[in-house]
């Protein structure tokens, strides 16, 4: 996502999906919490924020997949801690979501509860229909943002756009959502995990592309005679995620980091909040170096339990 | 530290503590003169200077960088300046094709006995440093925003 | 039953191995991925065709001490000789199944929007037949050529105990360092800039590191703490030391598989700088890497005669 001025125009030819998820608009890639300087008596400090935290701004043509990932994140980040950080750049933005009239190849958010014209998420819900961009409301910020930018609400656009959709294909590629975390249920221990993660290479190239991944790591950036506290994106796809001061690391391995994260999204998450923290959006098997598919991974662990 | 002509570069050198270290202390005991542009870090061997320890000091705002052991054949270690001369040359080589200004980083054998020589590679060096100006690229600037 | 499947099926069967690494078709276009076998049932899946771009003795570092057998082209083969001079593996625990190789196809040449809209793909001899929906279209293999195999110099595997013969006809090599002579010609600013720009989108996620068979140290500088190399701020600055960091531990070592310019979801392409080393270490120490397991590794040893000539 990139910012966007009138002199741009817009061109929507072949737009499938960013590359990158909008999850960085609200939890960039880091970001800072605090400076300090000096030492002991001296030391002093002050909370910082980027100039960027709670700036107003609109997310156009946010696909309903990842749309879907914002209500994944709020869930998270509005837990027992309000995370204020991402909470006010959350408040700050509108998000026009644009819904998916030719899906994508590796798009399976209908397997997980989605869809292409889903509307969670969505503060304004678009659909290009027709050679034309229809928009109408979803939440009140969405009907603010309709009014103050004069646009005329186009309930008819709903109607058509479900016409629409009953014309062209579901994403889903038969990968079964409704079974977890059932089919996780006592599986910590099961043999399938000593096969299924022996391709995985552990780098991070699936949770940092995930919309709905979300770890961090609070690191102190130090300079001379100070230093800047931020926090960053972390991987559980890495060894030092989960390292020990004493050396001790109790994910050895990519099996158990590889497991750890089809657990985390499939069943932790699941039990804890009510969503899975999958949408489907494909990029993780899109660019996966080694082609790991998260929906055959998915398959074969329900599968497994029928057999 | 503003405007070219009064510019004081910031420079570091990795020495040797068996050859161009003393050779630094034979300049001092000497009295010759040369720019109080340098800081020395003491090394045991060239051959233990990490090639990322020079980047390093590049991205923390260092203008330049000056690597100097014993001359071949010298090494307290017997080898470690051998090791060193291939390890240091694809590192220059590596900087000179990214686009880093030549002199930015240099290298150099001094023994214990040269103090003239070491003298005068870090007059040579801080005006190399000098006339280039303050190191920027690599510099990582600590902003509150990406 | 494909040659590489028969192969595999008999080494599983006769016992001389416990796992054959090798490759299946992958659930997207023109991307086949890696296979794990431990049975004899799950050799049938073996395949080779020019869409088996990934170097698979990235695994072999985690096998070690098991008897495997793996299936190596000519690139993966120099990279398996580099793992073999760098003990970390014993050449006694592999069965090596050699790739005569005619170079491998990447969607990275396609304009990702095209290949993004690909359904299906399949190479037939010199052609590769793309399939998006109802649109069906055919582009020369030599056009999706990966880079790494238009200046291929040992298309042959230099080790091996078995070889699967190519019946494609063999391209002429380029000039290996034709990249380098091109940026060459810039300005030296002006190549610094391109630098920047071509890293400044790396999101950190070590995709190049991971996907190189070479990158096996267990403990990373990257995950180094005292000092910190990296992070936790990620600016451009970070992602030039990275990289720049990882081309020094890859020189004289790197062998062109090409794995780390796939890898990157960014498209982050380098191969130009590693080239400039490996052409670096040619030049001044007269070593090509991954051919011989008995060398010792170029940077761990010297001769006195070593050009010296930067060095005041």
């Amino acid at each position: 996502m990139v910012p966007w001025s009138a002199e741009d125009g817009l061109d929507l030819e072949g737009y499938r999906n960013t590359l990158l998820p909008p999850k960085e608009i609200f939890f960039p890639r880091w970001e800072p919490m605090l400076r300090y300087s000096g030492w002991g008596r001296n030391l002093r400090w002050e909370e910082v924020r980027a100039p960027s935290a709670g700036r107003p701004a609109v997310l156009f043509g946010v696909r309903p997949c990842d749309a879907r990932s914002l209500t994944v994140l709020d869930a998270v980040f509005q837990d027992d801690h309000p995370d204020p950080y991402y909470l006010q750049r959350r408040r700050a933005v509108v998000v026009v979501v644009l819904a998916c009239t030719t899906p994508g190849r590796s798009c399976f958010c209908a397997d997980v509860g989605g869809g292409p014209a889903d509307e969670r998420g969505a503060d304004v819900m678009a659909a290009e229909l027709e050679g034309e961009i229809r928009m109408w409301p979803v939440t009140d910020k969405g009907a603010q943002l309709l009014a103050e930018t004069g646009w005329e609400p186009d309930p008819g656009g709903r109607e058509l756009l479900e016409q629409h959709m009953q014309r062209t294909p579901t994403p889903a590629h038969g990968v079964p959502a409704g079974r977890y975390p059932e089919a996780l249920e006592g599986r910590f221990e099961d043999p399938v995990w000593d096969r299924l993660h022996l391709p995985c290479l552990g780098c991070a190239s699936c949770t940092y592309l995930c919309p709905t991944c979300h770890c961090f790591d609070v690191a102190d950036e130090t300079s001379d005679g100070g230093g800047l506290r931020v926090r960053g994106w972390d991987s559980c796809m890495f060894a030092l995620y989960t390292l020990h001061a004493s050396g001790h690391n109790p994910r050895p391995s990519v099996k158990e980091r590889f497991r750890n994260r089809f657990m985390h999204k499939l069943s932790y998450f699941p039990k804890r909040y009510g969503l899975l923290a999958c949408v489907g959006c494909g990029r993780c098997v899109e660019h996966c170096p080694v082609n790991v598919d998260v929906r055959e991974v998915m398959k074969e662990l329900v599968s497994d339990v029928q057999s | 530290m503003s405007g070219d002509g009064d510019f004081q570069p910031r420079v570091l050198a990795f020495l040797c503590h068996w050859c161009s270290y003393a050779g630094a202390d034979l300049a001092g005991i000497s009295r010759l003169q040369y720019p109080p542009n340098v800081r020395v870090v003491r090394v045991p061997c060239s051959g233990a200077v990490n090639p990322l320890w020079i980047l390093k000091a590049l991205q923390r705002g260092v203008d330049g960088v000056l690597v100097s052991g014993c001359h071949p054949g010298d090494c307290h270690y017997l080898a470690g300046n051998y090791v060193a001369r291939r390890r240091l040359a694809l590192l220059k080589d590596l900087l000179d094709y990214v686009g880093m200004e030549p002199g930015r980083v240099s290298f150099s054998w001094v023994s214990a006995a040269e103090g003239q020589k070491f003298a005068q590679i870090i007059r040579e060096v801080t005006e190399t440093v000098r006339a280039l100006g303050p190191g920027r690229k690599l510099v990582k600037e600590v902003a509150t925003d990406d | 039953m494909t040659e590489p499947a028969s192969l595999a099926r008999s080494l599983l069967e006769e016992g001389r191995v416990e796992v054959v690494v090798g490759y299946r078709p992958g659930t997207l276009p023109l991307r086949a991925r890696p296979h794990f076998a431990f049975s004899p049932e799950q050799a049938a899946q073996f395949i080779w065709d020019r869409t088996c771009t990934p170097d698979l003795t990235v695994y072999l570092p985690r096998l070690k001490g098991r008897r495997v057998a793996v299936f190596v082209k000519g690139c993966d083969a120099r990279s398996l000789v580099v793992l073999l001079q760098e003990r970390q593996l014993s050449r006694e625990q592999l069965v090596v199944i050699g790739l005569e190789c005619p170079g491998v196809v990447t969607p990275d040449k396609l304009p990702p929007e095209q290949y993004q809209a690909l359904t299906s793909a399949t190479v037939e001899g010199e052609q590769v037949l793309l399939r998006g929906g109802s649109q069906l279209e055919r582009v020369p293999v030599e056009q999706l050529l990966a880079d790494p195999c238009r200046t291929c110099q040992h298309p042959d595997p230099v080790i091996q105990d078995y070889l699967i013969p190519t019946n494609c006809g063999r391209r002429e090599r380029e000039d290996p360092y034709g990249v380098v002579a091109q940026f060459e010609r810039l300005e030296r600013e002006e190549r610094w800039v391109r630098l920047e720009r071509e890293v400044a989108d790396c999101i950190g996620c070590y995709a190049c590191r991971q996907a190189c068979p070479l990158c096996y140290c267990p403990d990373c500088f990257t995950d180094r703490f005292q000092p910190r190399w990296v992070g936790p701020i990620w600016s451009t600055s970070d992602a030039l030391f990275f990289h720049l960091a990882r081309a020094l531990h890859l020189a004289g070592r790197c062998v062109d598989c090409g794995a780390c310019v796939r890898a990157c979801p960014l498209g982050i392409d380098l191969r130009h700088v590693y080239k400039r080393l490996e052409q670096a270490v040619k030049e001044r120490f007269g070593y090509v890497p991954g051919l011989d397991p008995e060398a010792p590794p170029v940077l761990g040893t010297f001769r006195p005669e070593d050009p010296g000539d930067f060095i005041k």
